[in-house]
């Protein structure tokens, strides 16, 4: 290590060469102080686990009210006499448009029994009297299935009567919400610039919570995408309220993924 | 690391993963040996000068060799630099002209071939650890630059995983894995100088010696009495 005639030298070196580290590591301490105020992107996800539940079901339905109450009224209508549990296809339109009736104008469709010379403003301004009777007709008809369906969405109660086939609407609904919680988990660069498509099935907890691992159903070829996605998913994982309807149906959910739409 | 920590020294330190650790702890103590050695160099070396400065003066006042002789062997200590070299010379000297019958320029030659060894040995306790000096100016900042590249690649890694790759997710990684090359170049620096300044002074030191080793030897060689 050192030489002999150095030995004196050696302690007073030693205690000058710590001195200068002690000396430089105070000086880089008080100027290394540096305070980060970032402006940090966790709102996001704040507003994710806030938002209930019904504030985001009126995002996904605004399409389908426009289009579909007006064109479609009568035909319904004119079926209406037949039992009205027929197929579970034509079952399930009637449900969108009565969700779609009840939950972005509530309060139009119940005024409408009580007034009827003062039709709703603007939508129905249009239609003539025979169709103002006709929603009348299927609005008493709603309001015969409201307590049939009006419950599926808080009391279990309606699912059982009816097939296993959850509503569209509440389905497509649903699967807007698990898209929107999981999307922003996606490393989409690890998906290619390609179409692909990747499926998984979930089960869920009532409170949304991933019971045990995501299974891959059907990859879509590139094995860092379909990690990505179930990093995602796993990420994601207190996934948003299932509606009561589809766990009275299933708790197993399949979601298709294209991380590049 | 959190974001919203500060990044403060010590977080950097902490927060970095087990190599670059290691790279920073080896760093650090190659610092501290160099700038050990530094020290001792710089008091060596000065020393050595003030012997060459104290010695000359004594040697070229004229006074008696053989008193001067005296004087060097005196203390406890075995003489040193330009003293210990008159000091084997003029042993070598006076021994072979006690013993008699030897040429006079074969006298000078064996004293000057035992002063060459005194300076041999005197220059290679002024070169000791300036190879230590040099590896440590030339190879510190490789290992920093390891360590760097080290925690880079980690924290990259740690961007795959997320969603939305943003620079506050890198910075704080690459920062952590920055220390390692900073605390490379600061043990390289005052090494790769420290060698600098102590080689220029050893050559220096060494012309001096041999300057004197020369001179000794005319004195020698006139001084036949």
């Amino acid at each position: 290590m050192i030489r002999a005639h150095e030995n004196p030298l050696a302690l007073r070196a030693g205690i000058l060469a710590i001195l200068v580290h002690v000396v430089l590591l105070a000086l880089m301490f008080l100027s290394f102080n540096w305070h980060t105020v970032q402006a940090t992107s966790v709102a996001q996800v704040e507003l994710w686990n806030e938002i209930p539940m019904p504030q985001k079901v009126a995002k996904p339905l605004p399409e389908p009210v426009p289009e579909e109450p007006k064109p479609e009224p009568p035909k319904p209508v004119i079926e209406p006499p037949k039992p009205v549990e027929q197929v579970p296809e034509p079952k399930a339109e009637i449900q969108i448009k009565k969700e779609s009736v009840k939950e972005v104008k509530p309060k139009k469709v119940e005024e409408k029994p009580k007034e009827p010379p003062k039709p709703d403003p603007v939508k129905l301004k249009e239609a003539e009297k025979k169709r103002q009777d006709d929603i009348r007709k299927l609005q008493q008809m709603f309001a015969d299935e409201d307590q049939k369906a009006q419950a599926p969405t808080k009391v279990v109660t309606a699912p059982v009567n009816d097939t296993p086939s959850v509503s569209a609407a509440t389905q497509s609904q649903y699967a807007g919400l698990v898209d929107q919680k999981i999307r922003p988990f996606v490393n989409k660069q690890l998906c290619g610039t390609g179409k692909p498509v990747v499926t998984f099935e979930i089960t869920l907890m009532p409170t949304g919570e991933i019971l045990g691992s995501p299974r891959l159903i059907k990859g879509s070829g590139m094995s860092a995408c379909d990690d990505s996605i179930d990093r995602a998913i796993r990420q994601a994982n207190p996934l948003p309220k299932p509606p009561a309807e589809i766990l009275a149906v299933s708790r197993t959910l399949t979601l298709n993924f294209r991380p590049n739409d | 690391m959190n974001l919203t920590d500060d990044m403060s020294l010590f977080t950097l330190l902490s927060g970095a993963s087990v190599p670059v650790q290691l790279v920073m702890a080896i760093l650090l103590l190659t610092s501290l040996a160099s700038w050990w050695y530094i020290f001792i160099k710089v008091f060596s070396l000065k020393a050595a000068e003030r012997e060459i400065v104290d010695f000359e003066q004594d040697f070229w006042r004229g006074g008696d060799l053989n008193k001067l002789y005296e004087s060097v062997n005196a203390g406890r200590k075995r003489p040193q630099g330009m003293s210990s070299i008159f000091e084997a010379g003029f042993k070598e000297f006076t021994r072979l002209k006690r013993q008699g019958g030897l040429e006079m320029s074969d006298i000078t030659e064996s004293a000057r071939r035992a002063m060459r060894a005194a300076y041999n040995r005197e220059m290679d306790d002024l070169d000791a650890h300036l190879p230590f000096l040099a590896s440590v100016g030339s190879v510190s900042p490789y290992i920093g630059l390891f360590g760097t590249v080290w925690g880079i690649m980690n924290a990259f890694r740690g961007l795959a995983n997320m969603a939305q790759a943003t620079l506050a997710h890198v910075a704080p990684g690459i920062a952590e894995a920055l220390i390692a090359t900073a605390i490379g170049l600061f043990a390289a620096i005052p090494a790769v100088i420290a060698y600098n300044r102590f080689a220029s002074s050893v050559d220096r030191l060494a012309v001096r010696y041999e300057s004197f080793m020369e001179e000794f030897t005319n004195i020698l060689q006139r001084n036949k009495g």
